[in-house]
């Protein structure tokens, strides 16, 4: 059974996890450019973690026969710091436009601020320009006003719903997305967010189109390993193993490969030559390398 | 207007050591006198916490402020030597005190921007420092959101509704008591009783605890949705929960069908003496249906 992790905090992330996640069938994720825990302060930090999600972190995942694509945005957190956002954002589209960029996100709204809107808006219409697809992120507080003036803004720019995911859906908000052509995404954690049966619950009531399921994995008590696992309370619940792997495989490959960037093709698991360096460093600490 | 340098350097005075005294006297006087206001400050002020510690400053009144009275709730001796410090770098500048708060809390770690926040109501005269205190809001630091939130009459004070609602959610959600959010009655309005109706429903949909102080937040301007809510938890299981609501229900003063005959329902119910008094206060205050 093969899986991908469309949202997945990567760099938060130890070689440990990236071993489990290719021995339960990930063979591919895509990491969303997102904070780190405490506000970054200088554009050249952002130049700096952007070039790493391209970079180094491509590279570990490659190492462990991962295929590691990105998406490369200004999160809706850090969009609060008016005269540092402007500065990331005339720096995107020369990162959106790099090789495995496979969406603008993650963007949208954190506390519904008026910055946090007016560079939702430009990301959108920057995707839109670029013939990107979007990742938006639907707030923690105040989740379904959130979502609601997130389809709003969606509407308002005009993009393709098709080619926009809104994710970190639950109960509430998933209904308010069904009613458009966005992608449905889900984020299952250990405590908060979504859960695997509540998951499956979901999937038996509304179907299994346009449904993305990823663990959204960061530096905070999560499960890199939340997609198989889902896949498996799936099986376990009645589903074929087809359905588990159209929703767990296809879909978010579909959704992503309109970047141009990936495709079902693409998506066989990538050899592992351990011999290789980045930039003269190794993820290899004194082991003998694994070539395929 | 009492001078908040004088008392709180008074206070120092009756706890401290005379070598910290001794030391904080050089550097205030250094600080005032600096050229470029705050340029002597980053490093006393650091300094502070280990010259004078963390023991609590002893019980004493609120300081009056523009923002109302503060509490000087949680403060140490260290603290208080560091808004000592900065006031007096700010003192008889106003034009560069702003610059000077921003710049101490950009450069300061957790403990240093946490009695600078607790102090926002002394240093802030006119508003200029509401984008720092908004950019505490966002902050992933739980002492440094509490030292905002908490026995701090700066938000209600300052904020716009948005902002006030947004602070009491995100309370909520990190568990920040909502007891001690000071203004938290007279703020709460309709949109906040709103988030708070639909955070319950997200909670019970994911088969999650409820927050059991949100009825502080939600009854006052609470809808038919939440009121029905409010009456719910009125004899939930949970002391907490019904502690909670019982308060919330005396913060009502709006119309509130039922209500008067739910507490009544409860006075007769309820076991537990705390709880017993705070459905007395609140049915001896909610107006009859």
């Amino acid at each position: 059974m093969r899986y991908f992790d469309p949202h997945i905090h990567m760099l938060s992330r130890t070689t440990d996890d990236y071993e489990a996640m290719a021995a339960a069938g990930i063979v591919g994720v895509t990491e969303p450019a997102f904070w780190q825990g405490q506000p970054r302060t200088h554009v050249g930090t952002f130049v700096d973690y952007f070039d790493s999600l391209l970079g180094w972190e491509r590279f570990r995942a490659s190492q462990f026969g991962i295929r590691h694509t990105c998406t490369i945005g200004l999160n809706p957190k850090e969009a609060n710091n008016v005269p540092l956002a402007e500065e990331v954002m005339a720096l995107l589209p020369r990162f959106a436009v790099k090789e495995g960029v496979v969406a603008i996100g993650e963007i949208g709204y954190d506390e519904q601020s008026a910055a946090e809107e007016r560079f939702f808006a430009a990301q959108v219409e920057l995707a839109k320009e670029l013939g990107l697809p979007v990742l938006i992120h639907t707030p923690h507080r105040d989740k379904k006003r959130g979502t609601e003036r997130s389809i709003a803004l969606v509407r308002e720019v005009g993009i393709d719903e098709e080619r926009v995911v809104i994710d970190h859906l639950n109960e509430q908000t998933l209904p308010l997305v069904l009613e458009t052509g966005c992608w449905r995404g889900h984020s299952v954690y250990p405590h908060t967010k979504m859960s695997e049966e509540r998951m499956v619950a979901l999937l038996q009531q509304y179907g299994t189109e346009k449904m993305i399921v990823n663990s959204a994995a960061d530096w905070g008590r999560s499960d890199p390993l939340k997609v198989p696992k889902t896949g498996r309370a799936m099986l376990a619940a009645g589903f074929s193993e087809a359905q588990v792997e159209q929703v767990l495989f296809f879909n978010p490959i579909d959704f992503y490969a309109q970047s141009g960037q990936l495709s079902r093709a693409e998506m066989a698991p990538v050899p592992i030559d351990q011999t290789r360096l980045w930039e003269d460093n190794s993820v290899l600490r004194g082991q003998t390398p694994l070539v395929q | 207007m009492t001078d908040p340098l004088a008392t709180l350097t008074g206070l120092l005075a009756a706890q401290a050591t005379p070598a910290a005294l001794a030391w904080y006297g050089g550097q205030r006087a250094r600080v005032a006198a600096a050229g470029a206001p705050g340029s002597a400050l980053g490093i006393p002020y650091a300094l502070a916490r280990r010259q004078f510690g963390a023991a609590p400053l002893a019980d004493t009144d609120p300081l009056p402020t523009a923002c109302g009275p503060l509490p000087l709730h949680g403060w140490t001796l260290g603290d208080s030597a560091r808004v000592a410090l900065l006031l007096a770098a700010c003192a008889d500048r106003p034009e560069c005190a702003a610059a000077t708060v921003q710049a101490v809390y950009t450069d300061g770690d957790d403990g240093e921007r946490i009695a600078l926040v607790r102090a926002l109501a002394l240093l802030d005269a006119d508003g200029a420092l509401l984008p720092l205190a908004l950019d505490v809001t966002r902050t992933n630091s739980v002492p440094l959101f509490a030292a905002l939130a908490q026995h701090n009459p700066y938000p209600a004070a300052r904020f716009a509704d948005h902002d006030f609602d947004h602070l009491v959610l995100k309370a909520l959600f990190i568990g920040v008591a909502l007891g001690p959010v000071h203004g938290l009655r007279r703020r709460a309005g309709a949109e906040l009783a709103r988030m708070c109706a639909d955070y319950v429903d997200e909670r019970l949909a994911a088969g999650r605890s409820v927050p059991q102080d949100i009825w502080l937040a939600l009854a006052p301007h609470a809808g038919p949705h939440g009121l029905a809510l409010l009456q719910q938890y009125l004899a939930d299981p949970e002391p907490g929960h019904r502690f909670h609501a019982a308060v919330a229900c005396g913060w009502r003063t709006l119309e509130a069908p039922g209500l008067h005959d739910a507490l009544a329902r409860r006075l007769d119910a309820e076991r537990d003496p705390r709880i017993l008094a705070a459905l007395q206060a609140s049915l001896a205050a909610a107006a009859p249906d």
